[in-house]
């Protein structure tokens, strides 16, 4: 399972990254459109400025040479200002109708009289060209201006770097911001673990619960339930551990002392009598030994006592059998007198089958 | 010297009647609280050895009605609480001493004899008259540095009343001492002891008080 962090992480700059790019790739289109609209509209005035010019220009002419059929065309170079984009390479050509080139840029495509008027896209010698052809009031005469759209494609471009440029100083910014948040944010979860990781193997007081985000409490509280658990498993272990010793106190004192009398004894009857009493306490300890691993191995691990109801009668007859074969061989006759209605009692019936057992297994002997 | 056990446990009690007896003690033996209240009533005991958990009554309830009613009779609590709560409990109920299970029977012995030995107002190991010198750890008597053999009943006798030197112990006091309960008290005993042990130390050592009793030393 990946962390919480790298999670965070990726689908957080993720999305950041796709919202970046999505805003990006709308205003290099905008910029464009813009660029473009703006383009047209100097195309536009150009046209309208050449044509009244040229019209002007050439009535002047006529007037004052008479008409001339074959006005020498005249070619012209224009100084480009380079450090406007916006300016760009405007070529043009004017007509008199039907086909007389009044004026002509030297870098014009050569591209004939159109028909159309209006906005056009043409590609000529290998470079595609935004052209706008309009004819004067009067139809006497056609002004093509055309500009190669590689220059409004690039104007078009360095509109949009202007508004992606701060953009994409801001992305690694976020980016760099969204991984401390995520980290700071997460931070608690990193201060539970270490806590929980700096403790000796008894410490088992419960974590501070209120020193955790809510998200994480069910954690805690789990935690924590274990910790209990675990507490409670070993305390019991412990009590059960000092109460075997306690319990084994006495008979081996009793062992001890009569080893010593069957020592010390100096007649023969007080000696044997001594080792009898030695073996019949080793055999007893033995006994109580069994008792104490019968009540070891009821599952320490299982919690808390569930108290059910139980029918005594029935674990008692139990018990019973299972000791007959002893009472038997020590000569005791086992019987049961139970009361009716059965007598229930509230408990956990595998623990008090063993306590019965004890019971009855103690009586016998 | 005649000693109370008190303790519930069969196989223990057998055993601690036998080593103390071996010891040259009398010994009443007794399995609960109850008996122990009433026998530590009935009789005057040179000392006491004392179980914590009884049945019909505590160990400590015991102890507590004994020095309420201003009896000094030594006792040692002996006990399978082990704790130092349980122990300081003990001692200031008013036990003089305080033993754990599993314990040493050479240990508990000494610690009776010590115990009885400081409530009779005596300081040294060894109980000396004369040229006698009895010596209760190694149980044996010598005299001018003779080792004197005595019978287990001569010993206890002579123990007792070195014990209360000074002082005239009446023959019933001295047959209480040499009998626990259940031992047939044969007519006469004690004065044939006397006889054995005038015999073995002179005929002066024991005195005869006419009507009173007998006494070693002289009557305060």
């Amino acid at each position: 399972m990946k962390s919480l962090r790298a999670r965070l992480l990726i689908a957080v700059g993720g999305a950041t990254l796709l919202v970046w790019a999505v805003t990006a790739a709308l205003a290099y289109l905008s910029a464009r459109h813009e660029a473009a609209e703006l383009l047209d509209a100097q195309l536009a005035q150009s046209t309208r400025l050449l044509l009244q010019r040229v019209a002007f220009e050439d009535q002047r002419q006529r007037s004052d040479e008479g008409e001339g059929e074959d006005d020498e065309e005249v070619t012209d170079k224009f100084e480009h200002d380079r450090l406007n984009p916006y300016v760009q390479d405007q070529t043009f050509t004017v007509w008199r109708l039907p086909g007389h080139v009044l004026l002509r840029t030297d870098n014009a495509p050569a591209m004939g009289l159109l028909a159309r008027t209006g906005y056009s896209d043409l590609i000529e010698a290998g470079r595609t060209w935004r052209v706008l052809s309009r004819r004067d009031a009067t139809g006497r005469y056609q002004v093509q201006i055309a500009q190669p759209t590689q220059g409004r494609d690039r104007a078009a471009l360095e509109v949009a770097m202007r508004i992606a440029g701060p953009m994409a100083i801001a992305l690694p910014l976020l980016i760099g911001f969204i991984y401390l948040a995520v980290r700071r944010g997460l931070a608690p979860l990193n201060a539970l673990a270490g806590e929980v990781a700096r403790r000796k193997p008894d410490e088992l007081a419960p974590l501070d619960a209120d020193d955790t985000p809510p998200e994480a409490s069910p954690l805690v509280a789990a935690l924590n339930d274990l910790l209990a658990r675990i507490a409670g498993t070993l305390d019991n272990e412990r009590r059960f551990t000092a109460d075997a010793a306690h319990e084994l106190r006495t008979p081996l004192a009793a062992l001890k002392v009569q080893a010593q009398v069957a020592g010390m004894a100096n007649d023969e009857a007080t000696r044997m009598h001594a080792i009898g009493q030695v073996l019949a306490g080793a055999d007893r300890a033995a006994h109580l030994v069994e008792q104490l691993l019968r009540l070891a191995r009821l599952d320490p691990l299982r919690g808390p006592v569930q108290m059910h109801p139980c029918g005594i009668e029935d674990l008692l007859l139990e018990a019973v059998a299972a000791l007959a074969h002893l009472a038997h061989e020590k000569g005791v006759t086992l019987s049961i007198e139970a009361p009716q209605p059965p007598v229930m009692v509230a408990g956990d019936p595998e623990m008090i089958a063993v306590a019965l057992r004890n019971l009855v297994e103690n009586a016998v002997r | 010297m005649r000693i109370l056990l008190v303790e519930d446990d069969a196989l223990l009690g057998d055993g601690l009647a036998a080593g103390l007896k071996l010891a040259g003690w009398s010994v009443d033996w007794v399995r609960d609280g109850e008996a122990a209240r009433l026998a530590l009533l009935d009789q005057k005991y040179d000392g006491c050895v004392l179980d914590l958990g009884l049945p019909r009554r505590d160990g400590v309830s015991v102890l507590k009605d004994l020095r309420g009613r201003g009896d000094a009779t030594p006792v040692l609590i002996l006990t399978a609480r082990d704790t130092r709560d349980d122990k300081v409990a003990g001692l200031d109920a008013g036990a003089d001493d305080y033993l754990t299970k599993p314990f040493d029977l050479l240990e508990l012995q000494a610690r009776l004899r010590a115990l009885t030995r400081r409530a009779g107002g005596q300081a040294a190991p060894t109980l000396t008259h004369a040229d006698v010198t009895l010596d209760p750890a190694a149980r044996s008597v010598t005299r001018e540095g003779q080792v004197v053999t005595l019978s287990a009943r001569e010993y206890a006798l002579l123990h007792d009343l070195l014990a209360h030197k000074g002082r005239i112990r009446a023959r019933a006091e001295l047959e209480e001492s040499l009998y626990a309960w259940g031992e047939e008290v044969e007519s006469n005993t004690v004065e044939v002891y006397i006889h054995h042990l005038r015999k073995k130390l002179g005929s002066d050592f024991i005195r005869t008080v006419r009507g009173l009793g007998y006494v070693v030393g002289d009557a305060a």
